[in-house]
């Protein structure tokens, strides 16, 4: 078998596998969001379904998959339908272009070369900028097309605050392209090579946590999780949904959290890359797997612990502290970079 | 703002205090009594569903129908018709509790002159039949054997019997759910022995 | 540690600031509040009365501008059930049950502030031991309101956590009081002239440990929450209620100690054993969210003062009053004493033997100052009852709070209030 037909073959092995393994992943998160949101409030979780309640997605499932699917009769029928996938689908495209372990003749299976990416692009950086910004119209036309005062105001609400704090993400990122001197994510994983402290979260501290917050706003997370506030408007731009649309809603909130997870552990925790040199004989997909279910934890424990902005203050804190901050951020990394060399 | 102030607005101690408390609950124990499979017993003065004691000598309920009951309820909801057996007792032919207006207050525990009825430590008291709530005389004093109160004084030491903190297992098949019969099995059998899980917090 | 103690401010710094003055608490509260103009276009929006952060079934219809509330009606009576009506029917001993189920929370202090009432109707005198018993039960209640205040003031600005941790801690009190009074909420426990049942065996022993972590409790709450940054922002400087604000609307009890105002009907009105004890008044000058906050804090801990106290002190004694006219009979009595026994008849269908006359008594709720009016025409039934419930006044007093703000800071604010529609429409 030549090479370029071992290729093809690897990469639809891997473009079916990747999301087969997203999409595992996420519904055993959700049940691990259950059972930790329990564990943080000094009760236990779900117990009934399966060994320790682990069975408790696959529940709600079928629960959802069983329940009437009701579209109000005014609503915009297509774009009421369409709206859930505009969110996830960008998620899985920004996936194809993360690495997941040694790309570029490392590693090999069966004596064929194997690289631990789908797509090795150059761009990716801006590909993940671009198309992450595709979800801000899944959710205003999800709140949109619904026809209700609530998930209209909800909607327009979470589209101006995930708007506003990609600005911030996308100037820290900059930070992070200077450092390793492309745009592609193979490259700045292999910029990272070394130990821990060769990871860019340390030169990278002030750009990290403020990616780290613009993350939490861009995934309607606590405290900035005001759009899908219960407490004030019922639920914002997801009340029309209900039964499993409601489930596309909820599953693309945690498949956008992996992969969230799995950049924000690509550009400033060293991706693939193990701690310490000597624990290279781990793979390389396993280092990102713990990687991305740490952040998850930290993801998790933030949302039950502390509660949400106002919506004014929230838009201050985006646009008032972290955009000159980030701004700031990188006109120091490239100074140092055009000093240091 | 003082620099210190920038500092610590910066390094986020606030949140990773609050951050902390839920930290530690995440790892210390739980506090789930995971009912049905774990239940915890009830104090001697709970006022539960009621119950007729009976005469050990004769059989018959103690209760000689002076109505004191029936006026004192607030609900209204004791229905009481009473007679004289054939030794010249009073007692009565009828004693109708509707529990879906009782309000559970114990006015009629205390005011009884002759210690008939009394509240128990049933609580589990759902049913899928309206007509179960109607508990009848014979209801009653089968649920007799529930009581677990002293009507007049405690005896010494009968306020710790409920371990501090921890579930108490009903005895049973360990981890099997113990169904709750509700109503309509009639009284259910009074939950096992406390099996006691020393003093918590 | 002092360095996370005070991540965001220390307290001293706090108190010892100067307090604020009527006119600049005034100032703030104007400019606080976000500019609008009435005249673009208004949506109405009507929360509740099924609604997750409203406390039951108030309904509020909201106009608003944006984000702005531009007025608030304020509906009530969803939860009507002709309490008063309901108590011309019944002897005073029949009416302590319904009293429990004003403010439901806190039970006690309702059965309480009636049986008050009307002992001052009757002029009868209500032994030590049954005072300082009623005492410990009444500061329970306090305690379980307030914790439960805390979870559900939280719950309403985000987060579930917090209600999970205070109904946990929750569990403590309410456990004392199922072993005191025989149920969890609905306690009906105070009788005329004392209380039900003496203290049972192993009560005092429970409560201790109980009352010497809750304060522990409290501290690491505001450990969380105090110096937190996010509540700072939603809390300080909003909802400002000063206290001419309060003297108009009747607002009492924590707001208005929130607002500078020392009033405590526990200290100005003694009852029970309240002049025996020693407690001091929990009064804040700021007058918004963050001070109810604090005043209620610092209740739940003078609170665990007050029942430690009672419980060193606790005299020995009957727990009631023994009036052959006017209270009911102990059991014990009655199974033997054919006396005590017509007793019992006497009062269960004729009513204790209550004066022609009226009176008005208030007590220091939970939640703010609970009356109590009683007309009586001499019989066993009072003639007309009516019960001043804080949760009343509070309520109506929702459109000066909110007008101006936004709808974020209403469900805060409203929280804060401390509402429970129980009280509220009786």
């Amino acid at each position: 078998m030549s090479d370029p037909i071992a290729q093809l073959i690897f990469l639809i092995i891997k473009a079916i596998l990747l999301p087969v393994i997203i999409v595992m992943m996420v519904a055993f998160i959700i049940f691990f969001e259950r059972k930790f949101a329990g564990f943080f409030q000094g009760r236990v979780g779900p117990t009934y379904l399966g060994p320790w309640g682990s069975f408790q997605s696959f529940g709600d499932i079928f629960k959802l998959l069983s329940k009437e699917d009701l579209i109000p009769d005014k609503a915009d029928k297509p774009v009421f339908r369409m709206a859930p996938y505009l969110i996830f689908i960008p998620a899985f495209l920004v996936m194809a272009v993360l690495p997941f372990g040694p790309v570029g003749g490392e590693a090999n299976l069966f004596g064929y070369r194997f690289d631990y990416v789908i797509a090795n692009f150059d761009a990716a950086l801006v590909l993940f900028l671009a198309v992450g910004a595709i979800s801000v119209y899944g959710v205003v036309l999800a709140g949109w097309s619904s026809n209700s005062n609530f998930s209209l105001i909800g909607g327009l609400r979470a589209g101006a605050q995930m708007v506003s704090y990609e600005l911030a993400m996308g100037f820290s990122v900059v930070g992070v392209m200077l450092m390793a001197n492309s745009m592609s994510f193979v490259d700045i994983v292999n910029g990272q090579a070394g130990n821990f402290w060769n990871w860019y979260f340390i030169p990278q501290v002030v750009g990290g946590v403020i990616f780290f917050i613009a993350t939490l706003a861009e995934l309607n997370r606590t405290p900035f999780d005001l759009a899908e506030a219960e407490q004030e408007l019922v639920a914002g731009y997801l009340t029309e949904y209900s039964g499993m649309r409601w489930g596309l809603f909820l599953f693309a909130e945690y498949v956008n959290m992996v992969v969230i997870s799995a950049i924000m552990s690509t550009l400033y925790f060293g991706g693939w890359r193990a701690p310490l040199e000597v624990l290279d004989f781990i793979p390389g997909p396993i280092w990102l797997f713990i990687k991305i279910a740490a952040f998850i934890f930290l993801y998790m424990w933030i949302r039950w612990t502390i509660f949400r902005y106002r919506y004014n203050q929230l838009m201050s804190i985006g646009w008032k502290v972290l955009l000159p901050l980030s701004i700031l951020n990188l006109a120091v990394t490239a100074v140092v970079i055009a000093i240091v060399g | 703002m003082g620099l210190k102030d920038v500092v610590k607005k910066g390094t986020f101690v606030d949140i990773l205090l609050g951050m902390s408390v839920t930290g530690t609950y995440f790892v210390t124990d739980k506090v789930t009594v995971e009912y049905p499979k774990e239940k915890l017993q009830t104090y001697p003065r709970f006022r539960g569903v009621h119950a007729l004691l009976s005469d050990p000598d004769t059989g018959d309920t103690k209760c000689v129908a002076c109505m004191l009951c029936p006026t004192v309820c607030p609900a209204q909801c004791i229905r009481v018709i009473g007679e004289q057996t054939p030794e010249g007792r009073s007692h009565p032919a009828e004693f109708e509790i509707d529990l879906s207006r009782c309000i559970f207050c114990g006015l009629c525990e205390e005011v009884c002159p002759v210690a008939a009825i009394v509240m128990t430590k049933v609580y589990e008291l759902a049913t899928y039949d309206k007509n179960d709530f109607l508990l009848d005389k014979e209801w009653l004093m089968a649920n007799a054997v529930n009581a677990h109160k002293e009507l007049v004084a405690l005896p010494p030491g009968a306020g710790e019997t409920r371990p501090p903190a921890g579930p108490v297992k009903i005895a049973g098949t360990p981890g099997a759910p113990v169904q709750a019969a509700g109503l309509a099995a009639g009284p259910v059998s009074p939950p096992g022995t406390s099996v006691g899980v020393g003093e918590g917090n | 540690m002092p360095l996370l103690a005070d991540a965001h401010g220390p307290d001293e710094a706090r108190e010892e600031a100067p307090r604020p003055t009527l006119e600049e608490l005034k100032a703030r509260k104007a400019r606080s509040r976000q500019p609008f103009e009435v005249g673009s276009e208004v949506i109405t929006v009507s929360m509740g009365p099924q609604h997750p952060s409203m406390h039951g079934v108030y309904r509020a219809e909201l106009d608003l501008d944006g984000e702005i509330i531009v007025d608030v009606r304020p509906e009530v009576g969803n939860l009507h059930r002709g309490v008063e009506k309901l108590c011309e029917e019944r002897t005073y001993h029949q009416i302590i049950p319904i009293t429990d189920r004003l403010d439901y929370i806190a039970g006690f202090a309702m059965n309480h502030g009636y049986c008050e009432a009307v002992e001052k109707l009757m002029d009868l005198e209500v032994p030590a031991r049954g005072r300082y018993i009623r005492t410990i039960a009444s500061e329970l209640c306090r305690l379980s309101n307030h914790i439960l205040w805390l979870g559900v003031h939280i719950m309403d600005l985000g987060t579930r956590t917090f209600f999970c941790i205070c109904f946990r801690d929750r569990e403590y009190v309410l456990d004392l009081l199922e072993m005191l009074t025989g149920a969890r909420l609905t306690h009906s426990f105070a009788r005329l002239g004392g209380v039900a049942k003496d203290l049972p065996d192993g009560f005092e022993h429970r409560c201790r440990k109980a009352i010497e972590f809750l304060p522990k409790r409290v501290a690491e709450y505001e450990r969380i929450i105090k110096h937190n940054r996010i509540y700072y922002k939603r809390a300080k400087n909003v909802g400002i209620f000063t206290s001419e604000d309060c003297f108009a609307w009747r607002v009492t009890g924590p707001a208005l100690r929130a607002a500078g105002v020392p009033r405590d009907l526990r200290k100005d009105d003694p009852y029970a054993a309240y002049d025996e004890v020693d407690f001091e008044v929990a009064v804040e000058y700021n007058a918004d969210v963050y001070d109810r906050f604090l005043v209620r804090m610092k209740e739940i801990r003078e609170s665990c003062k007050i029942i430690e106290q009672c419980l060193d002190n606790m005299p020995a004694g009957p727990f009631v009053a023994r009036d052959i006219t006017r209270t009911l009979p102990l059991k014990s009595d009655v199974m033997r004493d054919s006396a005590s026994m017509i007793q019992d008849f006497y009062q269960v269908f004729k009513g204790p033997a209550v004066p022609k006359g009226e009176v008005y008594r208030a007590t220091e709720a939970p939640k703010g100052e609970m009356g109590v009016y009683i007309r009586s025409e001499g019989a066993g039934r009072p003639a007309r009852i009516r019960f001043t419930t804080p949760s009343f006044y509070h309520g109506q007093a929702l459109p000066p709070l909110v007008r101006g703000e936004m709808v974020s800071d209403m469900v805060a604010i409203f929280a804060s209030i401390d509402v429970v529609l129980g009280d509220c429409d009786r």
